[in-house]
C-alpha cells in the first residue's frame, strides 16, 4: 500500500485531534501539495483511494457508552448507518448505497425454510463435536485421561466458517466439496480481514491498511464466487448456483434447505450476481463467522472464569435434550 | 460473584439466556455508526469525552448535536453495563427483558437475523458445554488475552477501568492487537 510510504503513521499518531481522516491525503503525502498530489495520483490510478478534504472538515466523532442512547442510535437505522472504516473511499463492498435497505428488508430476505433451528443445531453438533474429536490432543491430567484443544481457534472458528459457508454456498473445501477454492483457515482468515475493515478499531494509523486489506479480499473471495458461478465449472459450487439462478433447487451437502434458496434471494434482492455476492453476501457472511466467534469464545472464557460456578449447571442443562427445547428455540 | 439461577422456569430458555449473559458481561463489540441527518442524542456516560455541547453538573448527562458526517462510536461493552437497564450489572440474572440486549456478537445491520444468531449460538455453545470437566487448559499461552481499549489521544492515552469498555485482543502469535479473541485452550473429558 501507498507504494511503501508510511509517513501517515506519523502524522496521524502526532496529530490525533487535527481532524484527519485516516485516508487523507494530508497525512499520507504530506512534502506534496495537494494540487500536485492530485495529478500524481490520477496519473497513477489511486487517486480514489484518498480523502481530498482539508483537515479538521468539522466531522466530529463521539463515543456513546450509556444503554439508553446506544439503543437509540441502533434502532434509529435512517441517520445512523454502518460505515466502512475510511470515509471516503470508494464503497467497493457496495454497501454504501445499500445501508438503507438492509434492515426493512432483512428479515424477507433472510430465507428461513421449515425446521431450521433444528437443522442448524444438528450442523452445528456433529461438526462439534466431528472437529473436538478430530483436534484434541489427548493429555493426562491428575491421572485422568482428557483432551486439550484450542476451542476458539480450532473448534468455534471453524464451525462458525462450516456453517456460514453451507448457508451461503462459499467456495470452502470439504469432503462434500472437494474442488472448494479455500480451506476452512484460509476462508476465515479472509472473512475475518473483509469484517476488519469496517469494525471499530481505535487505532487510527493502521486504518488506511486494514481497509485496503478488506477489499483486496473481499474482491478475491468476491470474483471468485460470481467466476466460479458464471463459468458452470464443474465445482459443487457452480453447479448449485447455476441450478439456482435457472430456478431448480440444489442441495447442499449438510443444510439442504438453505443454500441456494438464500442465496437466490439475495440475488432477487440485488438484481445481479456481483451485487448479491458485494453487496449482502460477503458483509453478512463475514460479520456473522467473526460475530459469532467473537460472542461464543467471550462466553466461554466467562464461564470458564468468574463464572465457573455456573458450569455445572450448564453442563447438565447441555445435556437435556429434549424435542420441547428445540421447540421452543426456534419460536 | 453470586450464583444466581433462582428463576429457572424454563430450561431452555435459561441456558439461552446464560449465553445472552455472558456474552453481555465479557463480549463487548464496538460499532461504528455515520450520522446521515441531523440529531441530538443524550447520553451520561461514565467517563469523560470530547464535544460536549451542554454539560449538565449533576447528572453529568451531555447533550450531543449530531451533523451529518459525523462518526458515532457505540461502545456496547459499557452499555451492557449500564446499571439502569441491567441493574447488578456484574450478576447473573436471568429474568432480564431480552429487549435490553443490544447485539447478540453480531452487528445488528449485517446479522443474519437475531433469531438466526441466537439458534447459532446457543447450538455451539451447548454442543461444547455437553463435554464433562472442561476446564482451562494449565499453562503460559492459554486463556484469552485482552486489554482495555484506549484511544490514541496523542501524548496520553484514555485509561479505563477493567470490564468497563471495550476490549483489544492479542492476536495468536501475540504481535499485534485485533478485535475479537483468537486462541484459548481447554481441556475436557471425552463424552463417549
Amino acid at each position: 500500500m501507498n507504494k511503501g510510504h508510511v509517513f501517515h503513521k506519523l502524522v496521524l499518531r502526532a496529530f490525533p485531534n487535527a481532524g484527519l481522516a485516516p485516508n487523507s491525503i494530508y497525512a499520507h503525502f504530506p512534502l506534496v501539495v495537494p494540487s500536485e498530489n492530485m495529478k500524481i495520483h490520477q496519473s497513477l490510478g489511486s487517486a480514489g483511494r484518498y480523502s481530498w478534504d482539508k483537515p479538521n472538515n468539522g466531522k466530529e466523532q463521539v463515543v456513546f457508552r450509556s444503554h439508553k442512547s446506544v439503543k437509540a442510535i441502533l434502532s434509529d437505522n435512517e441517520s445512523f448507518q454502518r460505515v466502512s472504516s475510511i470515509s471516503g473511499s470508494a464503497p467497493k463492498l457496495g454497501l454504501g448505497d445499500r445501508d438503507n435497505e438492509m434492515p426493512s428488508t432483512k428479515q424477507k430476505f433472510v430465507y428461513k425454510p421449515e425446521g431450521w433451528a433444528k437443522e442448524i443445531r444438528t450442523f452445528c453438533l456433529s461438526k462439534v463435536e466431528e472437529l473436538l474429536r478430530e483436534r484434541g490432543v489427548p493429555r493426562e491430567v491428575n491421572g485422568q485421561s482428557t483432551h486439550e484443544v484450542d476451542i476458539v481457534r480450532d473448534v468455534i472458528s471453524v464451525t462458525a466458517t462450516h456453517l456460514v459457508s453451507s448457508m451461503f454456498n462459499l467456495p470452502l473445501q470439504t469432503s462434500a466439496n472437494p474442488d472448494g477454492k479455500y480451506s476452512e483457515v484460509e476462508l476465515f482468515d479472509l472473512l475475518y480481514t473483509i469484517f476488519a475493515g469496517s469494525s471499530f478499531d481505535p487505532d487510527v494509523a493502521t486504518a488506511f491498511a486494514r481497509r485496503e486489506k478488506s477489499e483486496e479480499a473481499a474482491q478475491q473471495v468476491g470474483s471468485n464466487i460470481v467466476a466460479t458461478a458464471k463459468t458452470g465449472g464443474l465445482s459443487g459450487l457452480a453447479k448449485r448456483i447455476k441450478s439456482l439462478m435457472h430456478g431448480s433447487a440444489g442441495t447442499g451437502p449438510s443444510l439442504p434447505s438453505f443454500g441456494s434458496l438464500l442465496v437466490r434471494q439475495l440475488v432477487d434482492m440485488a438484481d445481479s450476481l456481483d451485487g448479491a455476492v458485494f453487496g449482502f453476501l460477503l458483509p453478512m457472511a463475514s460479520s456473522s463467522v467473526v460475530g459469532y466467534t467473537a460472542l461464543l469464545s467471550s462466553c466461554l472464557e466467562y464461564y470458564l472464569g468468574d463464572g465457573i460456578a455456573h458450569l455445572p449447571d450448564l453442563n447438565r442443562l447441555a445435556n437435556t435434550d429434549t424435542q420441547d427445547a428445540d421447540d421452543a428455540l426456534s419460536r | 460473584m453470586i450464583l444466581l439461577l433462582d428463576h429457572r422456569h424454563d430450561l431452555t430458555n435459561t441456558f439461552d439466556g446464560s449465553i445472552l449473559e455472558g456474552s453481555r458481561l465479557r463480549g463487548g463489540i464496538g460499532l461504528v455508526r455515520q450520522v446521515s441527518s441531523p440529531k441530538t442524542i443524550t447520553d451520561n456516560p461514565p467517563v469523560e469525552i470530547r464535544n460536549p455541547v451542554t454539560v449538565d453538573a449533576v447528572s453529568a448527562t451531555k447533550t450531543f448535536l449530531l451533523k451529518p458526517g459525523d462518526r458515532v462510536i457505540l461502545d456496547l461493552a459499557s452499555a451492557s453495563l449500564d446499571p439502569e437497564a441491567f441493574p447488578d450489572p456484574e450478576l447473573i440474572k436471568l429474568d432480564r427483558p431480552i429487549e435490553s440486549y443490544l447485539a447478540c456478537g453480531v452487528d445488528p445491520q449485517e446479522s443474519l437475523g437475531t433469531d438466526m444468531d441466537r439458534v447459532v449460538a446457543t447450538s455451539i455453545f451447548k454442543a461444547i458445554l455437553r463435554h464433562r470437566e472442561l476446564k482451562r487448559a494449565i499453562g503460559k499461552r492459554v486463556g484469552v488475552k485482552s486489554f482495555p481499549t484506549t484511544v490514541w489521544d496523542g501524548q496520553v492515552g484514555r485509561s479505563r477501568l477493567e470490564f468497563e469498555g471495550l476490549r483489544t485482543y492479542l492476536t495468536d502469535d501475540e504481535r499485534s492487537f485485533q478485535p475479537v479473541p483468537s486462541s484459548l485452550r481447554i481441556v475436557f473429558v471425552d463424552q463417549m
